[in-house]
């Protein structure tokens, strides 16, 4: 379990991570996320111990980072792809890691092999691809085999079959009842793998909720088609939906379902041509959510 | 053992030290360089000698190239930790261990016993070569047991060490290699340049002070006669390790403070 509370990170005058409080339950995937320069990255590298908050803490299983006897045994991390030394091996890679927290030499193999890079491991890393790179960092992430895992955008760079191979990693990491914390600034592919998500934009807490609810809070939209369009959009507003009117003529409806509209419109003696419920997606969602963050950013 | 500590993050260190070529490569120059110049030192001055074939301490002859390995052992200590910062590698390092003076201590280790080995293969080999060439041209020569000369080999290789581990503070607290190989040159030879502005009693006063100046009177078997005074070779030791110590205690102070 991860507890993150109150954490704060100022750079001058930029608040990077504000007043944010969370926890990341064992046993699920949790996925954070936030457009880029939300501040994901540097509340992870908080967790980690690597930063120092402002104000507030975080805590591994009630213990700081810090305070960590073997830390690599209870946490694992995958930072920005490729924090390490081009001109050594993955192999050295790992088995300085290894030895730093006395993991068996025996383990080094075996997340090599895991991750698929048994072929090149005795090879500098300074050539491998952005891909291979990744899966080097997932190495070092598993290799004191921890409870506790964080993956910052772990599928940057990889390509379709490698990203469906994280997607499985997770989960199953997951399944064997690990803490696993991922970030991603792609709604929808937290939306195949999260079970929870934490979403924060401009350094704020936004949503902590379930996947499911967040998908139901991206909530329905209607389309709406008649040629008494002005007449119905008046009384529709009047009843508390929103209204607005599209590029052809057609009503985008929303704070309302299809039958309330129907049933208003029967009863009020208008003719419907289109009655249509739209699902929004939920990146739509996401961008909806973190619009005014991102905006905000912009303008300063 | 219990929880992390200088052992562990030493093996670490070691592994981390002897896998990167950059720290092969800059041990050989260093080796080139004093062997070398020490033994082209040896036969400029040989060839020179008077009738009498004297020659003030032979010993310090035989290790001239020490002056200039003093740079290439700096940048070894300087990029044991410039280069965690520059390619991003400190993020790992850090996350695996937390307690950053267990990091510092454990580079520290590695560091000056690396260094130290180099220095004394570097300072004997000089020697041997040094005097052999002196030998072969028929003026004063020195061997281990002429008095001072053993003092002077091992204190010479000890000095490359000692400044491997300033060169680590300073690497430390600046974070950047080529500002930090600049800072390290600056204090190492631009100092002494400096020197020539002050008035001559201040030059008396400070030069001893100067890492040049300790060196040199480390690697002398016999007190020289010098245009500047110096300390005594075990003096001279004290105050360079001292430096060594200072520059760490900066490198620590920013490494605990400051976000990785």
């Amino acid at each position: 379990m991860i507890e993150a509370r109150n954490l704060t990170k100022r750079y001058g005058s930029t608040t990077a991570v504000d007043d944010l409080s969370f926890t990341v339950q064992a046993g699920i995937v949790t996925g954070f996320l936030g457009p880029n320069g939300s501040g994901k990255s540097t509340t992870m590298r908080m967790i980690l111990g690597l930063d120092r908050p402002d104000k507030g803490g975080a805590t591994i299983d009630g213990k700081p980072y810090g305070s960590l006897k073997w830390p690599l045994r209870e946490v694992g991390a995958l930072l920005e792809a490729k924090a390490m030394h081009p001109g050594r091996s993955a192999r050295n890679h790992l088995l300085a890691l290894a030895a730093s927290n006395k993991i068996a030499k025996s383990r080094v193999d075996e997340v090599i092999e895991f991750v698929g890079l048994t072929t090149v491991s005795g090879r500098r890393a300074g050539g491998y691809s952005l891909g291979m790179g990744q899966r080097l960092g997932i190495a070092a992430a598993l290799l004191g085999d921890p409870g506790v895992l964080l993956f910052d955008e772990p599928v940057n760079g990889l390509d379709p079959e490698g990203i469906q191979w994280v997607r499985e990693l997770l989960r199953s990491l997951s399944r064997q009842g690990r803490t696993v914390f991922v970030s991603s600034h792609l709604m929808s592919e937290m939306a195949l793998t999260a079970d929870h998500v934490i979403v924060i934009g401009r350094g704020k807490l936004l949503v902590d909720d379930d996947m499911s609810t967040m998908i139901d809070r991206a909530g329905t939209s209607v389309i709406v088609r008649s040629p008494d369009a002005a007449r119905l959009s008046t009384l529709l507003t009047a009843a508390g939906a929103a209204v607005t009117v599209t590029d052809d003529g057609a009503l985008l409806v929303t704070r309302s379902e299809a039958p309330a509209i129907g049933d208003l419109a029967a009863r009020e003696g208008i003719v419907l041509h289109e009655l249509a419920p739209q699902r929004a997606s939920l990146e739509e969602a996401f961008m909806a959510l973190t619009k005014d963050d991102v905006e905000y950013g912009g303008a300063r | 053992m219990s929880q992390q500590g200088l052992l562990s993050t030493t093996a670490s260190e070691w592994i981390k030290f002897r896998t990167v070529r950059s720290t092969l490569y800059t041990i050989a120059v260093t080796v080139v360089l004093c062997v070398g110049i020490g033994a082209l030192v040896s036969f400029g001055r040989g060839s020179n000698a008077g009738p009498s074939g004297f020659l003030p301490d032979p010993t310090r002859i035989s290790l001239q190239g020490f002056g200039l390995a003093e740079i290439s052992i700096g940048v070894i200590g300087v990029l044991i930790i410039t280069s965690e910062y520059a390619t991003g590698s400190i993020r790992s390092t850090l996350a695996a261990t937390p307690r950053r003076l267990w990091v510092l201590a454990a580079k520290v280790v590695v560091l000056f016993f690396s260094t130290l080995l180099v220095g004394e293969v570097c300072a004997f080999l000089s020697f041997f070569v040094g005097q052999a060439v002196l030998r072969s041209k028929h003026v004063d020569s020195a061997t281990l047991s002429t008095p001072g000369a053993l003092r002077g080999v091992l204190l010479a290789g000890l000095s490359l060490a000692l400044l491997a581990v300033f060169a680590m503070g300073i690497g430390t607290m600046l974070r950047h290699t080529a500002g930090s190989v600049t800072v390290y040159v600056a204090i190492l030879l631009v100092l002494f340049l400096l020197l020539a502005a002050l008035p001559s009693n201040w030059q008396h006063d400070l030069a001893k002070f100067l890492p040049e100046v300790l060196t040199a009177s480390m690697r002398a078997a016999s007190p020289t006669s010098n245009e500047f005074s110096s300390f005594s070779p075990l003096t001279s030791t004290l105050v360079l390790a001292g430096y060594a110590v200072a520059s760490l205690a900066g490198g620590a102070a920013v490494l605990v403070r400051r976000d990785a």
